[in-house]
């Protein structure tokens, strides 16, 4: 894959004036219900995804092209003679078809884990934003109009290659025979531009985007500008020197590691069943006492709250890794049965390898919103101490490390040289290899530079800051 | 489907100087084994359309909230209300380079139809072959999931082309985790696919495969961790496969070239490599992952060829990029569905095939590192760099293998790589599958002979 840009994500698509609403979704939901009842499930949920968004793109300095989109589709769960089985569809007039297809699935699959039952759900805030929800394309366009003018007048020889908007909103709603009823509308906006500055001994780079639930507050000119000062900073670069250094990570290098090397090895899925490397280390000291990595589904306007889960497991806060100690793994209805576990509520329904949300897959515990807590300092004493290092802005290939084993090799290429406490010039590409696990119980330090972050190959999100790690190999 | 030409009709007659309606239906069935025990049996089915205009040398794009006339007006009129928002502030116009109009219905019919195959009989290939592996001791957990489909797509555009296509598409991915001494654990993937139905399992079995793969995740497990450092590396059929994909393919998409992302930007004719080197993207590849045979505007799929004996010749290109370029379409335009905007996309990535044996690759290295399977990779294209992972990987001293290393990733300079490769396999092997995510996801292929790189930088796990 191309290294990615954090473009404007898929996740939103159409905006338009009307509402989505989500009420409406519901009751499609409850009648979907009724028809896998009436050929023959003993019991039924349904949960329809509706989304509409619309994206500009960005190339080589200029607005090329745009979309607008809506997407809609069902995903049918039956339960007959205490088995469950799947199907999906987007016309209404499969629905039927769909009903009988799910019940066939059921006659092979396993016992079912339960479907959803009546509960009071307690609703998030910060997830649906009017404004956004009525964002004109003409303000879209001048958004991203200001994002590459701030670019240019800090970076003016740099070609601005690529990047773009994408603003929308999300509605689902899941329902169930058993009394369940769920419905969330939310908004969302990415943005993001690439700057590639072509020098005669080297190519700087510089990207930066921005990520919100609301249009209040969002910053484009300010993406524009840390694109731009980033690509100046990067020129002429030197060859890094190898060997075991102190490695600051930059948030933006940080989401593939903590995509797939600690929220993949938390599952229940794996990690009850001796298969990662967290496995029956729970109770175990895995990070410095100082820090706890929590999944919060409830975060106020976290890109991937919400109430209930995709399989209508009301949220909560939960401590993954507590003060140091390794507290619990992720587990879906699934998995928790298995496993003798709860469900965690962190339950999301995506296909392989996508990140975006998804009525074509059964719902499975991904993770919604990792964070980290604890003490966080500012940059100076975030640096500070370290004779020799580097500052790694992005890192390519956290996908091609080994998940289970925790080990990786990840290549950066825009990354600076640290020297006694204070961040030098730009260094070569270079490759930084260790073990994730490993490094999680090093950390030295983590900034107060919190972004937010979105998975490569999964709808988790994570906020994260620049960590600090002594001891890991750098090659150049 | 009157109702499509109608569309492209009504978009010219509004102000659009080209439209075109795509509508893609998707069949699908999605089964998933886990350690003994179906996890999952999913059927689908999916129907969608969207409209795409240009409007004053500007693009619009909207997709239809149904397939019907109503949705496709609304969905014309939407992208028609982008396009002329957007048009003021768009500093170069669109002019597609012209393409002959095709009229024309492909069906590829596989041998054996998957969508025609019984769930059970589907379960029951994926639990023998998880058998197959988890009878091998130290193998703590296997993971089958066998995705297959049949996608229409059906194109038609304001200038007469309408095609439609039916594509089968076939994916078999195997997760092995092996458990060894201290609770250590490996993993390991393999896949079988292609354009294919069942009969890719009569080429390919998958308990064979299952077992093999159970071997060399034991292998991993008792391996040695890579030495880090600058080493000759031969590369072996899929991992040159996903060199020719990751470090050439992708800085020969031409939209990149164009948006001054790729350092391949105006050096068609140049020597950029050593002579062995010969790298092509081919849609037509019989049952390649990646083959099609139209791409998402409608013009036919072909055999590119990019570097030849380490000259660059081309890149890959939409009617969009062709017209900025000034050069002739080639069938490189796709979307991962009917929502999705036809980006510039590779197909089948291959190497062709040398002269040497793979005795003669490994006769040459002193101290390197064999490295087999893909664990996947990316690249910077704008840079020039590269990074993929090993599946498996041993020492090469003296000319011999000798101790099995793990988690070998493999770093470079694109432009060094290609010049650094001095000498090509004649053990060239079809395309394996591969997912390529550029914004969106779509199949590809890879595939290549072994290949023999100088001081390449290998970094190795802890």
């Amino acid at each position: 894959m191309p290294v990615r840009r954090r473009a404007a994500k898929a996740r939103t698509r159409r905006v338009s004036d009307e509402p989505l609403r989500a009420a409406g979704l519901l009751r499609d939901a409850e009648r979907h219900v009724r028809t896998a009842l009436a050929v023959g499930a003993d019991e039924a949920e349904a949960f329809v995804l509706a989304g509409r968004g619309a994206s500009l793109r960005i190339e080589k300095g200029s607005l090329t092209n745009g979309s607008v989109g809506e997407e809609r589709g069902v995903a049918l769960t039956v339960e007959k003679k205490g088995r469950r089985g799947f199907a999906y569809f987007t016309e209404d007039a499969d629905a039927k078809t769909a009903a009988r297809r799910a019940l066939a699935s059921a006659r092979i699959l396993g016992p079912s884990p339960g479907l959803a039952e009546k509960v009071a759900l307690k609703p998030v805030s910060g997830l649906f934003d009017a404004k956004l929800a009525r964002w004109s394309t003409e303000a879209a366009i001048e958004a991203a109009v200001a994002m590459m003018d701030a670019a240019r007048g800090r970076a003016p020889d740099a070609v601005i290659a690529g990047g773009g908007l994408g603003w929308g909103t999300e509605a689902y709603a899941l329902a169930t025979s058993c009394g369940f009823k769920g419905a969330v509308e939310g908004t969302s906006l990415g943005g993001s531009l690439h700057l590639v500055l072509r020098e005669a001994d080297a190519t700087a780079t510089g990207f930066d985007y921005v990520s919100s639930r609301a249009l209040k507050g969002v910053d484009f000119a300010g993406c524009g500008r840390e694109a731009a000062d980033l690509a100046m900073r990067s020129r002429r670069p030197k060859r890094v020197e190898g060997g075991p250094q102190t490695v600051v990570f930059r948030p933006t290098a940080l989401d593939g590691l903590f995509e797939f090397l600690f929220a993949r090895a938390v599952l229940g899925e794996t990690a009850h069943a001796g298969q990662s490397v967290f496995s029956g280390r729970l109770g175990a000291r895995v990070m410095p006492e100082a820090w706890s990595l929590v999944d919060d589904p409830r975060r106020r306007g976290g890109a991937m709250s919400a109430p209930f889960d995709d399989e209508g497991v009301p949220t909560r806060k939960v401590a993954i890794v507590k003060k140091g100690l390794l507290a619990t793994f992720l587990d879906d209805r699934d998995t928790a049965a298995r496993h003798g576990a709860k469900p965690s509520g962190v339950a999301v329904r995506a296909e392989r390898m996508s990140s975006d949300r998804s009525f074509r897959a059964p719902p499975r515990a991904v993770g919604r919103n990792v964070t980290l807590e604890g003490p966080a300092s500012d940059e100076a004493a975030l640096l500070a101490g370290i004779r020799r290092g580097v500052l790694v802005h992005d890192a390519m290939g956290a996908h091609t490390a080994n998940a289970a084993s925790g080990d990786f090799a990840v290549s950066s290429s825009t990354l600076f040289e640290i020297r006694d406490g204070e961040v030098a010039g730009p260094l070569k590409g270079a490759m930084v290899s260790g073990n994730f696990p490993d490094a999680l119980a090093k950390l030295e330090a983590a900034g107060r530079d919190v972004r937010p972050l979105g998975g490569a190959f999964s709808p988790l999100a994570m906020y994260l800051p620049s960590l600090r790690v002594g001891g890991l190999r750098v090659t150049g | 489907m009157v109702a499509f030409r109608r569309v492209v009709e009504d978009a010219l007659e509004k102000g659009a100087t080209y439209a075109d309606v795509r509508y893609q239906e998707d069949r699908s069935t999605s089964v998933e084994v886990k350690d003994g025990e179906l996890r999952k049996a999913v059927p689908g089915r999916e129907r969608g359309a969207s409209v795409r205009v240009l409007y004053d040398g500007t693009w619009g794009l909207a997709t239809a909230p149904s397939v019907d006339p109503r949705g496709l007006r609304r969905a014309l009129d939407e992208a028609l209300g982008m396009a002329r928002a957007l048009a003021p502030r768009v500093s170069e116009r669109v002019t597609l380079a012209p393409t002959k109009a095709v009229r024309d219905v492909v069906r590829w019919k596989p041998k054996k139809d998957a969508t025609k195959i019984p769930l059970e009989a589907k379960r029951d290939l994926l639990l023998e072959a998880s058998k197959a592996a988890t009878s091998v001791a130290g193998i703590a957990s296997a993971k089958l999931a066998l995705d297959d489909e049949v996608v229409t797509t059906r194109i038609v555009t304001s200038e007469g082309t309408d095609v439609t296509m039916e594509v089968p598409r076939l994916l078999l991915q195997i997760d092995l985790v092996a458990r060894g001494d201290h609770g250590k654990v490996v993993g390991y993937r393999a896949r079988i696919g292609g354009t294919k139905g069942f009969e890719a399992f009569d080429a390919e079995d998958p308990s064979e495969k299952a077992g093999e793969a159970a071997k060399s995740a034991l292998r991993i497990l008792t391996a040695k961790a890579a030495p880090s450092g600058r080493l000759d590396v031969i590369a072996d059929p899929d991992l040159a496969g996903v060199f020719a994909h990751e470090a050439i393919g992708h800085a020969c998409e031409a939209d990149l070239v164009i948006a001054g992302e790729s350092l391949l930007e105006g050096r068609i004719g140049e020597k950029l490599g050593s002579d062995l080197v010969t790298i092509v993207d081919d849609g037509r590849v019989k049952g390649g992952y990646g083959s099609m045979p139209y791409d998402d505007e409608g013009v036919k799929a072909s055999r590119k060829v990019l570097l030849e004996n380490g000259v660059l010749k081309g890149y890959i290109l939409s009617r969009e990029t062709a017209g900025r370029l000034g050069m002739k379409p080639n069938g490189g335009a796709r979307a991962a569905s009917h929502a999705a905007r036809p980006l510039v996309r590779m197909s089948n990535t291959l190497i062709e095939k040398g002269d040497r044996t793979f005795e003669e690759l490994l006769e040459g290295v002193k101290r390197g590192v064999y490295a087999k399977g893909t664990r996947g990779g990316q690249v910077d294209t704008a840079k020039g760099t590269f990074q993929f992972g090993a599946q498996e990987a041993w020492l090469i001293e003296d000319g011999e293998l000798t101790t099995p290393l793990r988690d070998v990733a493999l770093q470079g300079e694109i432009l060094e790589t290609l010049t650094t490769i001095d000498a090509v396999g004649k053990d060239a092997m079809l395309a394996s599958p591969g997912i390529c995510g550029k914004g969106q996801l779509v199949p590809v292929g890879d595939g290549g002979p072994h290949v023999r790189i100088r001081n390449a930088v290998v970094g190795g796990g802890a």
